[in-house]
């Protein structure tokens, strides 16, 4: 009763926690919808199979993409004639694949993400859609397309395939499922020519089938049928789920904290306000159990309120929130949003539990209050400052401390760990001491006020340095919110400038080549058009089964007799053996590598290539360096690599040439050509990917940020009616009150930016000279300005929302009421 | 406490034995009560006098309970409070002790009602609707039960705060300074309030005051001054005049 009576006087101290955990179940909530939505899916192109029949795959490995070991066509064309001929089975088609992308524009059509995306005309019999227009291939140069590339049947379209770019006729157009492209289908013939080895095999069949395909196949292979189907997802799909699970993970995990802030923060400072109504509780004969239990009582009924509101909101906004998110690619673009009562009520009572923990201490406070403190006719400030405060804030200034002085000397990565540990620590440290520290910062900050004319400047200081703990409330949320956002920007634009530098140094030639935009790679014919020394590696994967008959995918580099000149030149060193005989099945490896898998100097290692075949590979030479051109596990000749694997790519050459020759020379289309600090700070879309994220979460603590510093303002403007009442009895208009109000809330936002910027900052300053003692050379200190601009006027918006306006109309009215 | 104590002040609703209070240690040490033994009748008004800084306030705050004393013992109803814990304590006051206050300290969100039940509510009881009712009638605010604190005269509140006081029938109230907030009608009605509660059922106040005409409404009048009793009045026949309380008051602060 007490709790209910409370909630309905004073509902206006909760509306800063009823409205941070509406949001955070909101987040919550929505989070879960978009997560639930992202389930695997069966790709379009493969929905009319009944069963899928694949090679089996390799033991996952942590880093790399779990991938299947193909068959060869013609191992894969035997076995589909096998399955062909099973009772109830009426086709059995290997879905033979290989790199293609349309060039529209100057750009590769999909996603430089995507698998490779050709295929034979046979396997356009297993996808869900059909032609629109025009008719099936009927010989080598014509191409079935998705209809979104724009091309109609007779139009000459650029496919970009492993051997180079090619003109193709476009002989018709399928309605593909959306935004991702359906794919390019070819004659049978030309896929099987330009497709390495297969992994899997399309059925139609009846629904008996099932059990004699597996009775035909063992454990040769995998066959999946129904929802197991979901298996043969792009790869692209599930690491956009791995992705979405990260980010949501991300959002959820700092929506909890920060709302768990928000709640403790207001429900500290009304249980401060309120200490007297305790007081008085205590007296008429409340144990501080029944106190506790009372601001308990009054958080849990607030959550469950904000819960109801949240999943409301959570519902309506989930499929705009999964927009948000595909827009920012960190979930696929066509993702239906369904409504599931579950979630939302997991949100809800995630609110509770948060209202529950963030509430704790104020109602242990709330439960100390002593009863003769009723009796104390004048609300005096009692001291701010705890054993607790002092203690904690002390250890964290301790902390950071800790981490500045062991800054120097460790590595790039431990630096910027240290010095984000380290500000972390400082921030809350500054937070915390926060009462302690502001009377002399308040002074200083209020000397140039003081001079004005007018008395705003002096009562604002006066008020203000006898309502330190109000000022204190109100600057730290402002603090955190600053420095969280100049932080986590800062250091991720420094560190990304450093690293980008750090690679182009590195690599050391002028010049580098890659792919068109949304492009996988380079095909050999470009990379041998590049002029001067260049240097590439083409890239393929080999299965490798050891004596235990364990199965495993190793990453090759081949690497031409010239290029290899150039990186021995470079940071290769030899071991032992001779690079010299680095032809034909012949491979050379790291000393380590050869170690861990028991090769030795001439020995003989037999893998399947990734044409489906196996491959003799004679250890040759043994090279010392921290990666081996290509990042591949192992060193061959560039002829086998192509030998063995048509699809193959190049993802990028390096040259010593200058850019306005190669770019003469790559007139073809099919290439970017950029400086090599270009191209490092290029990273294939990551670092937006990761900005992404950084701005989601900042944009995430600004919002709980600005609910805070807007619900502690609006309670103590609340609270601060009598001293209104007496300004404008000295002979104050309602105009001057809310001035000497805005001054003060400026103030507030000026001393939380100025101590947010003070702490991030340095801390940034102390990453960038560890990181230029790492690189060898000067690293630019980037700082996000726009973001930190933004945020200091949405802080000082809502500030002077939440204080000046309710003070302006409270002292309108506070002469006539009393 | 031992059972052989009880019958001898069977009749004494709150004994202090040599009770002080010092505030601060060392050189900053501050007395605040200084070994006052008294004993407060039941069924009788006390009001406690003195000058400001002469113990009044702590005195009432170490026999209610709320204070702890830094030497001596303080019998409420029978218990020690020296032993009890900090909730057991609270359990004692709300059974056996009203408080009434200068700035009325009713709960702002709470009806009249709700305020008087309040004690009982907190004590796990389900407060009979017709005793709430009966105490709001008993101080005249039968009309006034389903009002909040803020839509009530300062009179009107003191009342609810009886009240409340009386919902538990302790064995003592405590008042302090219960008229200070009030003009002269209010007062009076506030004090002839009590006087009736003594006279017809019987109970004990402690009154803390600086008022002669309040005190005036006592069966008798302690003077405090440096945290000892320094004087006492009180009459047989009835109580003691104003116009005495008043110059025995005098007589102490210029003394002081």
């Amino acid at each position: 009763m007490l709790s209910l009576a409370t909630l309905r006087s004073r509902w206006h101290a909760f509306l800063g926690t009823f409205a941070a955990l509406a949001a955070g179940v909101a987040l919550l909530g929505a989070t879960g919808l978009v997560l639930l939505a992202t389930e695997p899916r069966v790709p379009a192109r493969l929905a009319r199979a009944d069963l899928l029949v694949q090679a089996p795959a390799n033991p996952a490995v942590a880093g790399a993409w779990q991938l299947r070991r193909p068959w060869s066509q013609a191992e894969a064309a035997e076995l589909a004639g096998r399955l062909g001929a099973l009772d109830g089975v009426s086709a059995a088609v290997p879905d033979v694949a290989f790199y293609a992308q349309a060039l529209v524009g100057g750009a590769a059509a999909g996603d430089a993400e995507d698998e490779p995306q050709g295929h034979g005309w046979s396997s356009a019999g297993l996808a869900s859609f059909g032609l629109t227009a025009g008719r099936a291939p009927a010989a080598a140069g014509e191409v079935v397309l998705d209809e979104t590339i724009g091309a109609a049947p007779g139009d000459r379209v650029t496919l970009l395939t492993a051997a180079g770019p090619r003109p193709y006729t476009v002989s018709g157009t399928v309605d593909g499922p959306g935004e991702y492209p359906a794919g390019y289908y070819v004659t049978d013939a030309e896929a099987a020519r330009l497709g390495a080895g297969v992994t899997q095999i399309g059925v139609r069949a009846d629904a008996q089938a099932a059990d004699r395909v597996r009775a035909l196949l063992g454990d040769t292979a995998e066959v999946l049928v129904g929802d197991a189907m979901t298996a043969a997802e792009p790869v692209r799909e599930i690491r956009l789920r791995e992705l979405a699970g990260l980010a949501l993970g991300m959002i959820t995990g700092l929506g909890t904290f920060t709302s768990i802030f928000v709640v403790a923060s207001t429900f500290a400072f009304g249980t401060h306000q309120r200490r007297r109504e305790f007081a008085l509780l205590r007296l008429v004969g409340a144990v501080p159990r029944q106190v506790r239990h009372t601001v308990y009582a009054e958080a849990v009924m607030v959550s469950l309120a904000a819960g109801a509101a949240g999943s409301v909101l959570a519902a309506a906004s989930a499929q705009w929130f999964a927009d948000v998110l595909a827009g920012a690619k960190i979930v696929r673009p066509d993702l239906d949003v369904t409504l599931t009562w579950w979630p939302l009520a997991a949100a809800a009572a995630a609110g509770t539990a948060v209202a529950v923990l963030g509430v704790g201490s104020a109602c242990r406070r709330a439960a100390k209050v002593a009863p003769l403190e009723a009796l104390r006719t004048a609300a005096v400030e009692t001291r701010p400052m705890t054993r607790a405060r002092w203690a904690g804030g002390l250890l964290s200034a301790l902390l950071a401390a800790v981490m500045a002085a062991t800054l120097t000397g460790a590595g790039a990565e431990s630096a910027v760990r240290n010095a984000t540990v380290g500000a972390a620590a400082a921030v809350l440290s500054m937070a915390l001491l926060g009462p302690a520290l502001l009377p002399p910062l308040l002074r200083v900050a209020c000397r140039p006020l003081t001079r004005l004319p007018g008395a705003a400047g002096l009562i604002v200081r006066e008020s203000s340095l006898t309502g330190v703990r109000r000022i204190a409330s109100a600057t730290a949320p402002v603090m955190l919110t600053v420095s969280f956002a100049v932080l986590l920007v800062g250091s991720l634009t420094t560190s990304q400038e450093a690293t980008a530098n750090e690679e182009a140094t590195r690599v050391g030639a002028g010049v580098a080549v890659t792919a068109v935009p949304h492009g996988a790679g380079l095909s050999r014919e470009v990379a041998a058009a590049v002029p001067g020394d260049a240097v590439y590696a083409v890239q393929s994967t080999v299965y490798y089964r050891d004596e235990k008959g364990h199965w495993s995918q190793r990453s090759i580099s081949g690497v031409s007799p010239k290029a290899l000149a150039a990186v021995t030149r470079g940071h290769l060193k030899l071991v032992a053996g001779d690079l010299t005989r680095l032809t034909g099945g012949a491979f050379a490896t790291r000393p380590d590598l050869a170690e861990a898998n028991g090769w030795r100097l001439g020995d003989a290692v037999t893998v399947r290539a990734a044409n489906g075949a196996d491959w003799r590979m004679r250890l040759v030479a043994l090279v010392d360096g921290d990666n081996l051109p290509g990042g591949g596990e192992a060193l061959v000749a560039e002829d086998a690599v192509y030998a063995h694997d048509p699809t193959a790519l190049i993802p990028v050459v390096f040259t010593d040439a200058p850019r306005a020759e190669v770019t003469a020379a790559l007139a073809a289309p099919g290439a970017t050509v950029r400086d090599m600090v270009t191209w490092a700070r290029d990273d294939g879309g990551f670092s937006t990917l990761i900005w992404t994220f950084v701005m989601i979460l900042v944009t995430i603590s600004a919002g709980f940020g600005a609910l805070s510093i807007a619900n502690t303002l609006l309670m103590a403007v609340r609270d601060r009616h009598p001293e209104f009442r007496l300004l404008r009895l000295a002979g104050a208009t309602p105009r001057q009150v809310a001035g000497v109000i805005a001054t003060e809330s400026t103030l507030i936002v000026a001393l939380g930016t100025a101590l947010g910027g003070v702490v991030s900052g340095g801390a940034l300053l102390v990453m960038r000279s560890a990181l230029a003692d790492m690189i060898g050379h000067p690293v630019p200190l980037t700082l996000p300005w726009g973001v930190i601009t933004g945020i200091v006027a949405t802080c000082l918006a809502i500030a002077l929302a939440a204080s000046v306006i309710p003070a302006y109309r409270a002292s309108r009215h506070s002469l006539a009421t009393s | 406490m031992t059972v052989t104590e009880r019958p001898a002040h069977a009749t004494e609703a709150v004994q202090l034995r040599q009770v002080s209070r010092v505030y601060g240690t060392g050189d900053r040490a501050v007395t605040a009560l200084d070994a006052v033994t008294l004993g407060f009748r039941s069924g009788t008004g006390t009001a406690v006098m003195g000058p400001s800084g002469s113990g009044k306030s702590t005195l009432l705050h170490c026999a209610a309970g709320l204070d702890r004393p830094t030497g001596g013992k303080v019998v409420v109803a029978g218990t020690d409070l020296g032993p009890l814990t900090e909730t057991a304590r609270t359990r004692l006051r709300r059974a056996a002790i009203g408080f009434v206050f200068q700035s009325f300290n009713l709960m702002p969100a709470l009806t009249a009602e709700q305020n008087v039940a309040l004690p009982l509510l907190l004590a796990g009881a389900k407060p009979p609707r017709d005793a709430v009712r009966a105490a709001l009638a008993e101080v005249g605010l039968a009309d006034r039960a389903r009002h909040r604190p803020s839509e009530l005269s300062g009179g009107q509140q003191q009342r609810v705060a009886i009240a409340r006081a009386l919902i538990t029938r302790p064995a003592v109230v405590f008042a302090d300074e219960p008229t200070g907030a009030l003009d002269t009608g209010s007062s009076r009605e506030v004090l002839g309030l009590l006087r009736r509660l003594i006279d017809q059922h019987g109970l004990t106040v402690v009154m803390v005051t600086h008022d002669p005409v309040a005190a005036a409404y006592a069966d008798r009048v302690v003077f405090l001054a440096d945290g000892r009793v320094a004087d006492e009045l009180t009459a047989a026949g009835g109580p003691p005049a104003a116009a005495e309380i008043a110059t025995r008051m005098a007589r102490l602060e210029s003394a002081c």
